[in-house]
């Protein structure tokens, strides 16, 4: 799934259920396949930031937008709604009744159906299917730069006498093509086009209709004369530059680029070794780029603190007050913002280019066979890559795995990858294990990442595993996933689109879930309890249990307090440390290391949080997202229960473990 | 149902989890049932298409398999129920080349 608040933040929690239309306005459906480019038509017509990539099964809840076209001289309003990505319209799947349903029940004004021109035949068969429900149909011929570069040519006019109605050449990616697209719809939705062999078209496709309740084999047969008929459909409008029709035609649409970075990408000895050097990579480019960004986010917080504080008194605001909201919520805020923004600002954008060029796919296809033994399928490897930039995402992101079961176990697993929340807390706590006060290179801080995130993986498999042999058992199920062939990122277009969504979806779960958590543990380090505050008190009562794990209470409580955000773990626990009333500002590596080691830390120490951190319970958005997503509390439960336990038990062997040797 | 070995190699017929990486063959028989049969069929494994070989996983599974325009992965315990022959190759090359059929 897109990393955009739209599929990660509070817009994936809104279920397509109706469709809204106030002003009443013609709505026209884009259907296609997954992964022609339906959503880059759908976003350059109606402006929307819904995010697209480069591999199937993306977009589940339908998305609608108002687009804008030009009909003559006068200037219209279309409602267009993005139709989940299908090959055909079989009820019998999920995403493809959606579609059906759609197209059936509300009965749109006009269906532009999206196809591959470097890819006809296996495009086609769904505007065929199309067709079958309406004659009022347009067929976007989208990619024909990809077709060009592939030295593939559609003669559209010919194909669009043959079916009477309108085929428009299109690369969306570059704005080709939209207008013309937009004045067919309308041509179609005023009977302009030859209304007459369109109706032929539509007679004839309704045998290529899956039905429901259909007799055993009559799908079949409907599918694969489907198929045939897009074959003749295309005889002689579509041709290869490189000489003889047959054989090339079968390499259709892949291309020699695409081959060439496959034979690396899925090479016998490259795949892994590439896989493995572009982790690190994202991850060094991550930790370089958000070191400044964080120090200027902090001095820049820490200015507007002030200025706050200033506003508050002016505001006569009484001073208990105006604490708990500058240095208690504002702070807390401040925190959150400036370790997560700057990292999930960088990662997510080279993580979406990744996506966009095609190479998620890849991944996936080399790492199947792992998944596949502990009762997965590759995809999996997608979604725990997802999670490395939000554990909520990754779980949003499950969506692209069919089978429930798979998806629950990849669902409750994901916060078992540490997110960009954790990162610097992980890249802090490794160099000081490892460096003490002196830190390290960055060079030498991404293989630190890489080698957790690696271990992390494991735990995470051999959970996978582990649910798949006792409450999600059941039988293997069929791994298909089309592999798309690579396109050139839109790098410029990507970088900002990707940084922006995530910047506003970063301020504003900042605000909704560090501010009044802020609140929560100011009132926890500065209300008077016994002999002390009720924060002091809860680190004593959670001591005794700590220590069994190698933790100590404050360490413990920090992780309880910092179940909102895991941004904010390390700063209350150096809070409670200094025992003061607020978050510090900042802490130098040599100042955290003097005051950890003040306070007991032992090497053993360093090793048990850093490996708490990696295995604890998920943060809140992602606790609730785990219950939307997997539809009920008790799933959300048993999420913050599994990875907490396996923590559990990690942490007493390893404590036994030390304190049998030293 | 099953087809043995030794048969197959006499006609060219062998199961597409067979195939070498490259080799192209024609598909003959679906010997799935259900989902997976649905699935296949839906996304052009069907008697009479052509199928190549064009990926293999590092680890041996899944495997890439160009059909019908598009190229998909398929894990050799799904692929074994595909029976593919590669005797008829050039006949059938010629026989697309022809219009054979008419849209119309």
């Amino acid at each position: 799934m897109g990393l955009t608040s739209f599929s990660a933040g509070r817009g994936a929690m809104r279920e397509f259920e109706t469709l809204e239309n106030p002003e009443k306005l013609p709505v026209v459906a884009l259907a296609g396949k997954a992964n022609v480019g339906k959503s880059t038509v759908f976003n350059a017509l109606t402006g929307l930031k819904q995010h697209t990539g480069n591999w199937s099964g993306k977009t589940v809840s339908l998305a609608s937008g108002v687009c804008r076209a030009r009909e003559g001289e006068a200037e219209k309003k279309l409602l267009l709604v993005d139709l989940p990505g299908c090959r055909s319209l079989d009820p019998a799947s999920f995403e493809e009744g959606i579609a059906r349903d759609f197209l059936i029940k509300s009965a749109p004004e006009a269906v532009v159906a999206v196809v591959n021109a470097a890819s006809l035949e296996s495009s086609l068969p769904l505007a065929l299917q199309v067709l079958a429900l309406t004659p009022k149909v347009v067929i976007c011929l989208n990619l024909i730069d990809e077709a060009e570069r592939s030295g593939i040519s559609v003669d559209h006019t010919l194909l669009s006498a043959r079916l009477g109605v309108p085929v428009v050449p299109c690369a969306a990616r570059n704005g080709v093509g939209l207008s013309a697209l937009t004045e067919a719809v309308f041509q179609v939705m005023n009977g302009e086009n030859d209304t007459e062999t369109a109706q032929k078209t539509h007679e004839r496709c309704a045998a290529f209709l899956p039905r429901e309740n259909a007799e055993s084999g009559e799908n079949e047969a409907a599918a694969i004369a489907c198929q045939r008929d897009c074959s003749r459909l295309i005889l002689g409008a579509v041709r290869q530059a490189s000489g003889d029709g047959g054989e090339s035609l079968k390499k259709a649409g892949r291309g020699s680029f695409t081959e060439r970075l496959d034979r690396i990408a899925a090479g016998k000895w490259t795949a892994f070794p590439i896989m493995f050097l572009l982790l690190m990579l994202v991850f060094y480019i991550t930790i370089i780029g958000a070191n400044r960004p964080s120090e200027l986010l902090f001095s820049a917080f820490s200015w507007a603190e002030k200025l706050l504080i200033r506003l508050l008194d002016w505001l006569r605001v009484a001073p208990w007050l105006r604490d708990a909201l500058a240095l208690g919520m504002f702070r807390t805020l401040a925190w959150v913002v400036a370790v997560m923004l700057p990292p999930m600002a960088i990662f997510f954008p080279l993580f979406t280019l990744l996506e966009d060029l095609g190479y998620l796919p890849r991944a996936a296809f080399c790492l199947d066979r792992c998944f596949a033994c502990c009762g997965s399928c590759g995809k999996q490897a997608l979604t725990i890559s997802m999670g490395f930039g939000c554990n909520a995402a990754g779980v949003v992101g499950c969506r692209i795995i069919s089978s429930r079961r798979e998806r629950l176990a990849a669902m409750l697993t994901n916060s078992f990858v540490p997110c960009n929340g954790r990162f610097p807390m992980l890249i802090t706590l490794v160099s000081l294990l490892i460096a003490g006060g002196g830190g390290l290179s960055p060079l030498g801080s991404a293989a630190a990442l890489a080698a957790l995130i690696v271990l992390a993986v494991g735990v995470s498999l051999a959970v996978t595993k582990l649910l798949s042999k006792t409450l999600f058992r059941g039988e293997t199920s069929s791994f298909l996933m089309e592999l798309p062939p690579y396109r050139p990122p839109k790098i410029a277009q990507v970088l900002i689109r990707s940084m922006l969504d995530r910047t506003l979806h970063v301020l504003a779960r900042a605000a909704i879930v560090a501010a009044p958590a802020g609140l929560i543990i100011y009132a926890a380090a500065n209300i008077r309890l016994g002999g002390g505050t009720l924060l002091s008190e809860f680190r004593a009562l959670l001591d005794p249990f700590a220590r069994l794990f190698g933790l100590d209470g404050a360490i413990l409580a920090a992780f309880i307090l910092g179940f909102p955000a895991n941004e904010i773990v390390l700063p209350i626990l150096l809070m409670i440390y200094t025992g003061g009333g607020v978050l510090a500002e900042t802490a130098s590596g040599a100042e955290l290391f003097s005051i950890l080691t003040a306070n007991g830390w032992t090497a053993a120490t360093f090793l048990a949080v850093i490996l708490f951190t990696l295995f604890h319970w998920p943060c809140s958005t992602t606790c609730l997202t785990i219950k939307k997503e997997a539809g009920g509390v008790k799933w959300m439960l048993l999420g913050i229960a599994l990875p907490t336990v396996v923590g559990l038990i990690i942490l007493g062997i390893v404590n036994a473990i030390f304190s049998a040797f030293v | 149902m099953g087809k043995k070995r030794g048969e197959g190699a006499k006609t060219g017929e062998l199961r597409m989890s067979e195939l070498a990486l490259g080799a192209s063959a024609r598909i003959t028989a679906l010997e799935a049932t259900g989902e997976l049969r649905r699935r296949l069929v839906e996304l052009g494994f069907f008697e009479g298409e052509h199928a190549v070989k064009v990926l293999e996983s590092p680890l041996g599974d899944p495997s890439g398999y160009l059909v019908c325009g598009a190229v998909t992965a398929i894990r050799n315990a799904d692929a074994e129920k595909i029976i593919v022959s590669t005797a008829c190759e050039e006949a059938d090359a010629a026989e697309r080349g022809e219009e054979g059929h008419k849209w119309v």
